[in-house]
């Protein structure tokens, strides 16, 4: 008789050197049901799969069962005969090779022939891609399909071995409307087979809707699993962070706050023309617009990287024309660049030597020579600050994930101690809690008087965070607006911007 | 200053983790090995390792100078001929300037001026490379290939193809002479290589250096003066050359615009070889002294044994494929770890 679960995982404890991944998980997935996996980056729920495909071994006092049997010594070849297959968000199919190649190779493989039968093969992989429902040319190459399409081809791939587990990682990532109802439906397809699918994803999506059954993660642990009706984004948020969205507003500014920027009729031919605006202490200054209407031309120019046509550009009451970003930053600006990966950081290279880079001259000693126990206070010091999440201080910066860089990106601006920072698109790619974090450190560092640009093409992100916004397009300012005063759809209405 | 406490447990880790760190020592030890017992130990003799001790500076001050460019994402195919037109300079001072009766002190003030003149031009030459690659951001090989040639055509319009011979005996000492057994060469050798290394590892210049050869968009968005910082490691690298120009007119009493030429990719290669990424932004001046010793006693070895050159040749392919190969896998392997060991924090 089928049991009524298909996995059951007892006590999951997972230890990585000097860190545990997973505590003690139980987790359940029913026959036949949709499951959500939720959790960040760091989690455990990358673990958890990991395990469950038999990728990793968990500690010796964990408990899996799978359809009823116990299975003490799981590894990738057992958990694919128990039916369990996972479909990474990177699919792993050949790109070079038709559709029929790539559903039929595993059977083929299996039955440890030398030689390919093309007629078997076109004959599977017409069965399993009917048995989803799905219509798709058999002989076309496997790269001329769209992402979604060369999701299902997976989809049909794992059908041609017995199924009874479809873990799917992120699946609606790179999908559109239409693409999420038409895999919906093979869902739905797979469900009425008594096959279970689990979904893994760190937010709020589409899958929930599907869902019946949601498992929470956090930093190792079993939040709970709750019915996708009783979570909304905020309570999803606060259960996988501990911590609720940062939506206070900035603090109002002093009315007498001195103006420390003043930009008058700044152009620069094919990136901007006639900007005017003033900045001042301790002031929040958003500024929103679409890629390409300008604004991060107009960012480098106030960092002297690029320098304008004409105009003013006048900083604690002087003109300024730097012709470098070197004099910028002496004078006290700072600039946070859009693309992390190749302006903000060199990824490559220690994290330690990416978050002194810009103060290195100042742990030099009298002989010339870097002091490393300098350098490792100060590193240590911005951790503790921004919670960093680093390994080896050696280690290449490219390991951490988005939200951390992105925080040792601020650290080594706010250790040069500008009067100016100009951040273009701070939480571009990066999980909620560390936007939040980014959000809560912009606020505090404008309280202690530390002006702020923050360009970004979330308005939600500048109507939260900001005191004034600025609206860009084809290089020109637009308007000029209070947060309170227009929402964010009637912003969209009005100037089109989505 | 204060002491850090030394965590065995991560050094442990990193150790374990760092499969490319142990392949250099233990090829040494193994082709040393295998040298020693194919010739019955005369390899060890005190005769074979002081001769060794004679080859392996020029090679490794070459080594160094293209390891420096290369730090930063370039290469300096000039290293030879930047070496042989400061040689023909200092021959030229020096055997124009004294004469069989010079006194001592005259001879010694006129070698003097002769290597300080010799490393200044050698620094000039390296600059040109550095305002060609850094300035007018012509990419390194084809700037340096352009200035390998004209420094060559420079020597040879003065020796019109002649060497230079008949130096002072006093700065024949520098190549041949030795203290405490240690060959003078070799003693030079080390003090620059201690130098170097202190540059790359304690100096912000040394920082910078190997972050542009990562990334060099990002250290400009950091604020840091790019160009100027490929010129000092251009005019550094055209120092080390002079350095090994010193040594080896020196060492054989006469110089020559076409001296060596077989160093330029020999230099490459140790370079290479010791762990230097070819693309920037990685260097360890312990893995290239290490593939230098590596080479030299493969290739005295191979002479002992009276192998063929076109043989050796082979073998030195061989070893360079295999150890590109291998490092390839422990690269992939360590980031894995480390990105792991950051997910899990």
């Amino acid at each position: 008789m089928p049991t009524k679960n298909i996995i059951e995982m007892k006590n999951i404890n997972k230890l990585y050197p000097g860190i545990q991944a997973l505590n003690g998980v139980d987790f359940i997935i029913r026959r036949g049901e949709a499951h959500c996996l939720v959790g960040q980056n760091g989690s455990g729920k990358s673990t958890l799969i990991k395990i469950l495909s038999g990728v990793e071994k968990p500690e010796p006092d964990s408990k899996i069962i799978i359809d009823g049997e116990l299975c003490n010594h799981l590894n990738s070849k057992i958990s694919m005969e128990k039916g369990i297959q996972v479909i990474y968000q990177d699919l792993s199919l050949f790109p070079n090779l038709t559709v029929a190649e790539n559903i039929a190779f595993g059977s083929n493989r299996e039955k440890h022939s030398k030689f390919v039968n093309w007629k078997n093969m076109d004959k599977i992989a017409r069965k399993a891609l009917d048995e989803i429902g799905v219509n798709i040319q058999l002989h076309k190459k496997v790269e001329e399909l769209s992402i979604a399409q060369q999701q299902l081809v997976e989809i049909a791939k794992a059908l041609t071995v017995e199924l009874k587990l479809l873990i799917l990682d992120e699946p609606t990532a790179s999908l559109t409307k239409r693409e999420v109802n038409s895999l919906f439906r093979v869902i739905s397809r797979l469900k009425e087979k008594g096959i279970s699918i689990l979904f893994v994803s760190h937010k709020l999506n589409e899958v929930f809707e599907v869902a019946e059954q949601v498992t929470i993660l956090r930093d190792g642990l079993k939040i709970g699993v709750y019915s996708p009706k009783e979570l909304d984004h905020d309570k999803l948020v606060y259960f996988m962070t501990n911590t609720r969205e940062d939506k206070n507003h900035p603090k109002p500014l002093e009315d007498d706050a001195d103006v420390i920027l003043n930009v008058k009729n700044l152009t620069k031919a094919r990136n901007y023309k006639d900007i005017s605006f003033e900045l001042k202490k301790g002031e929040i200054l958003g500024i929103t617009g679409l890629l390409g209407s300008g604004r991060t031309e107009l960012a480098l120019s106030l960092f002297g990287m690029n320098p304008p046509d004409s105009g003013e550009i006048i900083f604690e009451k002087q003109e300024v024309k730097w012709r470098s970003n070197r004099e910028a930053i002496s004078a006290g600006i700072g600039y946070v660049p859009e693309d992390r990966m190749n302006h903000g950081l060199i990824m490559d290279q220690p994290i330690i030597d990416n978050i002194t880079i810009t103060t290195l001259l100042s742990y030099v000693n009298k002989a010339g020579l870097l002091e490393d126990g300098k350098r490792l206070e100060m590193l240590n010091e911005m951790k503790e600050e921004l919670k960093i999440r680093m390994s080896l201080p050696e280690a290449a910066v490219k390991t951490l994930s988005g939200g951390n860089q992105q925080k040792i990106v601020l650290a080594k601006w706010l250790k040069v101690n500008p009067k100016i920072l100009i951040l273009d698109e701070p939480t571009i790619g990066i999980d909620v809690i560390a936007k939040n974090s980014i959000h809560t450190l912009i606020k505090v560092l404008a309280n202690l008087g530390m002006s702020i640009i923050m360009i970004s093409s979330e308005i939600q992100e500048v109507q939260t965070n900001c005191h004034r916004i600025l609206i860009m397009r084809d290089g020109k300012i637009l308007c000029e607006f209070k947060p309170d005063e227009l929402t964010e759809d009637e912003l969209l209405e009005k100037y089109n911007l989505s | 200053m204060k002491k850090h406490k030394i965590n065995y447990d991560k050094l442990k880790r990193t150790a374990g983790m760092n499969l490319d760190q142990i392949l250099l020592p233990i090829l040494l030890v193994v082709i040393l090995s295998f040298m020693s017992v194919a010739t019955s130990f005369e390899f060890l003799s005190f005769t074979n390792i002081r001769s060794m001790a004679f080859q392996i500076p020029e090679l490794g001050l070459f080594s160094m100078a293209m390891m420096l460019a290369m730090m930063t994402g370039g290469i300096d195919l000039s290293v030879i001929s930047t070496a042989n037109f400061s040689g023909v300079i200092m021959a030229l001072i020096m055997t124009k300037a004294v004469a069989e009766n010079s006194t001592s002190g005259y001879t010694f003030f006129i070698v003097v001026i002769a290597i300080v003149v010799g490393l200044v031009i050698a620094m000039i030459l390296g600059l040109l490379n550095g305002i060609l690659v850094g300035y007018i951001k012509i990419s390194p090989v084809l700037a340096t290939l352009s200035t390998m040639i004209l420094y060559e055509g420079f020597s040879l319009s003065i020796t019109k193809g002649k060497g230079i011979s008949g130096l002072p005996n006093m700065f024949l000492k520098i190549g041949n002479g030795s203290i405490l057994g240690i060959p003078l060469p070799f003693i030079i050798f080390a003090i620059f290589v201690v130098i170097i290394l202190i540059i790359i590892q304690r100096t912000p210049v040394g920082k910078y250096q190997v972050m542009i050869g990562s990334n060099a968009e990002a250290v400009e968005y950091s604020g840091i003066n790019v160009k100027k910082t490929i010129l000092y490691t251009y005019m550094l690298s055209g120092l080390m050359s002079g350095i090994a120009s010193v040594i080896m007119i020196s060492r054989i009493n006469s110089a020559n615009a076409r001296f060596g030429t077989s160093y330029v990719l020999l230099s490459v290669l140790i370079a290479v070889l010791g762990g230097t990424n070819p693309e920037g932004g990685y260097v360890r001046v312990g893995g290239v002294i290490l593939a230098l010793f590596t080479l030299q006693i493969l290739n005295s070895g191979i002479n002992a044994l009276g192998i063929s050159q076109f043989v050796a040749l082979t073998m030195w392919g061989v070893l360079l494929v295999l150890i590109i190969i291998y490092r390839r896998f422990a690269t992939n392997l360590r980031n894995k770890y480390l990105r792991e060991n950051a997910r899990n924090q």
